[in-house]
């Protein structure tokens, strides 16, 4: 507290009167450090700081620092997927061979923090770790080239359905909570196609099915699942539909659409 | 010396004083409507009139611009007087005053539920009603200034500064935010587009907060404290010291309501290291506040009206600490868009202008009716009430905001949002929406019971006559020796006007002039074009309808959005946004990118979505639209739109005004077309079609189709 002095100004308005009494100390104290907080705040965080955009980049692992090179392994980052370099779906199936696994964990292993751990992924997954595991100085190209190749995004021939019980209840579940809306809950269709007729305009095999459900047809409304829906649940949709809905009887069948299916 | 007499006008006050109660229980009835709509939707009761979209705006104007608005006039027109010791320049004005702002008030109401907005927020009312707010706010200030300048004490004493400094300010920023173009005489355009508009609007939206919630109330919170507690003001030159300091910071803060918008990073910047520094200066006002109660404490524990006002300072000692923290930016990334906000600006509405309007309203109803208050323990049942209303009103809210920001930013070990669907992290939250109505409750039965209260105490008395004044007239004003700087400006009410306006300019002039002269604010994007005749039709059924109130039309450079809703938001995508459309609070899912990449749904989906939202995602809390599926859309005003949006700067070509309605039929020929294959028949003309192409523009700005 300031002096406390309660001598009262010599007047009064309606009866209303006014110490003068000196601020107290901590009030003071609290608006001069706000004041140094902000100035200090400003060249911090405005002029050395990371701008929103940068921010950003670093958050999705595609921060370039000029000249030191690229990856998704520098200090800041982390090994989310960026500008398509490492999927979600790699990323799993990585993360499946370390005994712990987790993100953090994958992040120190792929920074060498855990040679064990790393010489598993090396054996599992020898081109990815020779782009990105060995200080990430192999060229930005080869490992786009690389995610061209990786079957998790391209329709591979031979994929056959699921057809335990457990992946087709999960994969109902999956139909009637997000895909019913425009499909129906009997898969008759009504914005979107009649699943029931074994007429695809996509195709109908089985890799089909899941690329479309995968990366969609947004021109024509097909919403892309691949960020909502696990790999694991698109798998169980995709059975759910070949297996269950293909050649059932639905209550109002939508008219046929594309080419039959004969596979 | 020879003696005046003259009389202050008593009934003036009395009018404010009817007023303000009967908009407060009508702001506090149209909020706990719509506190019901968010978790029963059966509440919009399927009309046009009742939906959220168009009751929220009517809730908030009526409770700052009806409540609170006849609050500040009511404790102005009662203290004014007294404090300078001459009766109102002018009893016309006076009340040209009441009724004027009453006609606006009641033209709000009227206009809001019909769908009539501008869709800029605490500034929706239409231009027409714009004019009229300009016009009597002018009159109320030649009534203050009038009366300052006939005053009978030489000193203006600080409440005064406070209003002083209301009435300018809220004049500048009135007027800056509201220039628009004319397209009817219920439709304007913003003359500003985009990050412009919304840094204006923002600028005027934080200062609404600052010039018409809080420096009117901390002038009668200095003119009806000290009365209450019949204690001395704790200090004078903390009152000069935190006044200049809070009305010269306030105004640079606006760009707070923005971080991590597309607003540029300087105008961010600025925007949090204001709100840092006027921690102190808020609190200076909550100091003098309580620190004038001391050697009254024990009064404060029998007397009702003591007990709402401390309630009410320390209501907004912690609002004012808590907005500050909120501009912090990595704290901003939690509240913004959630209940947080909701929660923040309610501990300031219930708490600091509620509970203080209370406490003078029972202060005043003895007075100006020569009776006791009727039920002093009816008074301190209504203080509980209110404080326990607040109390279950803003708690459940913070946690609401909390746990949502958490839960959209949270991501499975696959690198998976964990909820991609928003709809599951708004179905988390419903029991504490319950919770929050059943706050406002008890905060309703409260003002009941003090209407109740105050009606009897009026009915036990009489209105008081106005009362025979004497006091000497003032001496011309000359500079004393070893007078105190301030005490000189004190004495100079003009000079006094023009020091506040130039201190309450400059963060305007500062954030402004960068922004519209710097082109490089605002990148250009090549893909971005001008809305199509029907895109432009079908987003003024988007403002009509208030859609603005509940879904953003920004995404935040985080990777929780992004890969919830696709690129981030981009400065020069809004660059014929007038007005900007960016929203505040995210009750359902952001739309900037409705139109492209994942989120994109097909025109037969948006038309079932909008019939009945649970049809397509079942358990949505969304209002039904189905009139937009019957109302065929008048389009007799698209070719003055066309030429407004030209004078804006939108480049449709000359002579487009007639080729425009052609176009638009073209588009929504398609639209219908689209429908049928899906098995819906409806025709070109229909509100749904347009709404549909507006929303399928959505962020094809930078994804051309």
């Amino acid at each position: 507290m300031g002096k406390i002095t309660n001598e009262l100004i010599e007047h009064d308005y309606d009866g209303i009167q006014e110490y003068d009494n000196d601020l107290p100390g901590w009030w003071k104290a609290l608006f001069i450090i706000t004041i140094i907080v902000a100035a200090i705040y400003v060249p911090y965080y405005h002029f050395f700081g990371d701008s929103q955009e940068t921010e950003y980049q670093k958050e999705m692992g595609t921060y370039v620092e000029a000249n030191t090179g690229r990856g998704p392994f520098t200090e800041y980052a982390s090994p989310w997927v960026g500008d398509g370099e490492i999927t979600p779906a790699l990323r799993a199936e990585m993360n499946k061979i370390l005994d712990a696994p987790f993100d953090e964990q994958l992040m120190r292993t792929m920074a060498k923090a855990d040679p064990d751990q790393l010489a598993k992924l090396q054996t599992a997954f020898p081109e990815v770790i020779a782009a990105y595991g060995a200080g990430a100085s192999s060229s930005p190209e080869s490992v786009l080239v690389k995610k061209e190749e990786t079957p998790a995004t391209a329709p591979a021939a031979g994929m056959v359905a699921l057809t335990d019980e457990a992946s087709l209840a999960a994969g109902k579940k999956v139909w009637e909570t997000q895909c019913f809306t425009c499909h129906l809950n009997d898969g008759g269709g009504s914005i979107g196609p009649n699943m029931t007729d074994n007429y695809w305009i996509h195709g109908g095999d089985m890799a089909s099915i899941v690329h479309i459900i995968k990366v969609g047809v947004p021109a024509k409304g097909m919403i892309p699942w691949e960020a909502t829906l696990t790999p694991d649940q698109i798998m169980q949709v995709a059975s759910y539909i070949e297996v269950k809905l293909v050649g059932s009887t639905p209550a109002v069948p939508k008219a046929p659409q594309g080419d039959l299916f004969e596979g | 010396m020879e003696m005046e007499k003259f009389q202050y006008d008593n009934k003036i006050v009395r009018m404010f004083f009817w007023a303000t109660v009967v908009w407060g229980v009508t702001a506090f009835l149209v909020g706990l409507t719509i506190a019901l709509q968010i978790p029963a939707p059966v509440f919009n009761f399927g009309t046009p009139w009742l939906t959220f979209g168009r009751l929220r705006p009517l809730h908030t104007n009526a409770a700052i611009f009806a409540f609170v608005g006849n609050g500040i006039f009511m404790g102005y027109y009662y203290s004014a007087q007294r404090l300078l010791k001459a009766r109102n320049f002018s009893d016309v004005l006076s009340k040209i005053h009441f009724w004027g702002w009453q006609g606006i008030i009641v033209s709000a109401a009227l206009t809001l539920p019909a769908g009539l907005t501008t869709a800029k927020e605490y500034a929706e009312l239409e231009w027409p009603i714009d004019i009229a707010i300009a016009l009597i706010w002018v009159a109320w200030g030649v009534n203050m200034m009038g009366t300052i300048l006939k005053r009978r004490e030489k000193h203006l004493y600080v409440a005064i500064w406070f209003y002083i400094a209301t009435f300018v300010t809220v004049a500048m920023l009135h007027i800056v935010n509201s220039l628009e173009v004319p397209v009817s005489f219920f439709k304007s355009y913003s003359i500003y587009a985009g990050v412009q508009d919304a840094l204006v609007q923002w600028w005027y939206g934080h200062n609404a907060v600052a010039f018409f919630l809080t420096t009117p109330y901390l002038g009668l919170m200095y003119y009806f404290m000290p009365k209450a507690a019949q204690r001395p003001v704790y200090s004078y030159r903390l009152s000069i010291i935190h006044f200049w300091s809070l009305i010269f910071l306030y105004i640079w803060a606006g760009p707070h309501h923005l971080l991590y918008s597309s607003t540029p990073d300087w105008a961010q910047t600025l925007g949090t290291v204001f709100s840092i520094m006027l921690i102190a200066p808020s609190w200076g006002g909550m100091l003098n506040g309580l620190l004038t109660l001391r050697g009254a404490w024990d009064r404060v524990r029998q007397d009702p009206i003591l007990k709402f006002m401390v309630v009410a300072v320390s209501a907004y000692g912690m609002s004012t600490f808590e907005g500050p923290m909120m501009s912090l930016k990595n704290y901003n990334a939690i509240t913004h868009f959630t209940d947080y906000t909701i929660a923040h600006v309610h501990v300031g509405a219930l708490g600091w202008n509620g509970l203080l309007t209370f406490g003078i309203l029972y202060w005043l109803a003895p007075r100006l009716y020569n009776a006791k208050l009727y039920s002093v323990k009816l008074a301190n049942v209504h203080f509980w009430l209110a404080t326990l209303g607040m109390i279950f009103y803003v708690i459940p809210m913070y946690w609401t905001g909390i746990t949502q920001a958490l839960l959209w930013k949270q991501f499975s070990p696959e690198g998976l949002l964990v909820y991609p669907n928003f709809l599951e992290t708004v179905l988390q939250l419903i029991p504490m929406y319950w919770t929050r109505a059943f706050g406002g409750t008890l905060y309703l039965t409260g003002a009941l019971i003090m209407v109740y209260n105050l009606v009897k105490t009026a009915r036990a008395g009489a209105p008081i006559p106005d009362p025979e004044i004497e006091a000497a007239p003032l001496k011309p004003i000359v500079a004393e020796a070893g007078e105190h700087k301030h005490r000189w400006l004190e004495a100079r009410p003009v000079h006094f006007m023009i020091l506040a306006l130039v201190a309450v300019a400059i963060g305007g002039i500062v954030e402004f002039v960068p922004m519209f002269v710097v082109k490089s604010n605002i990148p250009t994007i090549s893909t971005v074009t001008p809305y199509t005749p029907l895109e432009l039709e079908g987003r003024d059924i988007y403002i009509k309808e208030g859609c603005f109130n509940c879904h953003s039309q920004m995404i935040r450079p985080f990777r929780s959005e992004t890969e919830r809703y696709g690129e981030y938001s981009k400065a020069g995508e809004f660059v014929y946004d007038h007005p900007f459309l960016w929203g505040s609070k995210r009750t359902g899912p952001d739309l900037h990118r409705e139109g492209v990449g994942k989120l994109k749904k097909p025109d037969a989906w948006h038309y079932n979505h909008m019939e009945n939202p649970r049809s397509m995602s079942p358990g949505s809390i969304m209002p039904v639209y189905p009139w937009l599926l019957e109302n065929a859309n008048d389009y007799a005003t698209l070719p003055r739109k066309i030429s407004v949006m030209r004078k804006l700067g939108v480049p449709y070509p000359e002579g487009y005004e007639d080729q425009a309605l052609y176009d638009l039929k073209q588009q929504a020929d398609g639209i219908v077309a689209n429908l049928k294959e899906s098995g819906i028949e409806t025709s070109w003309d229909k509100e749904i079609i347009a709404l549909i192409a507006y929303l399928q523009k959505l962020g094809t700005g930078l994804f051309p189709k």
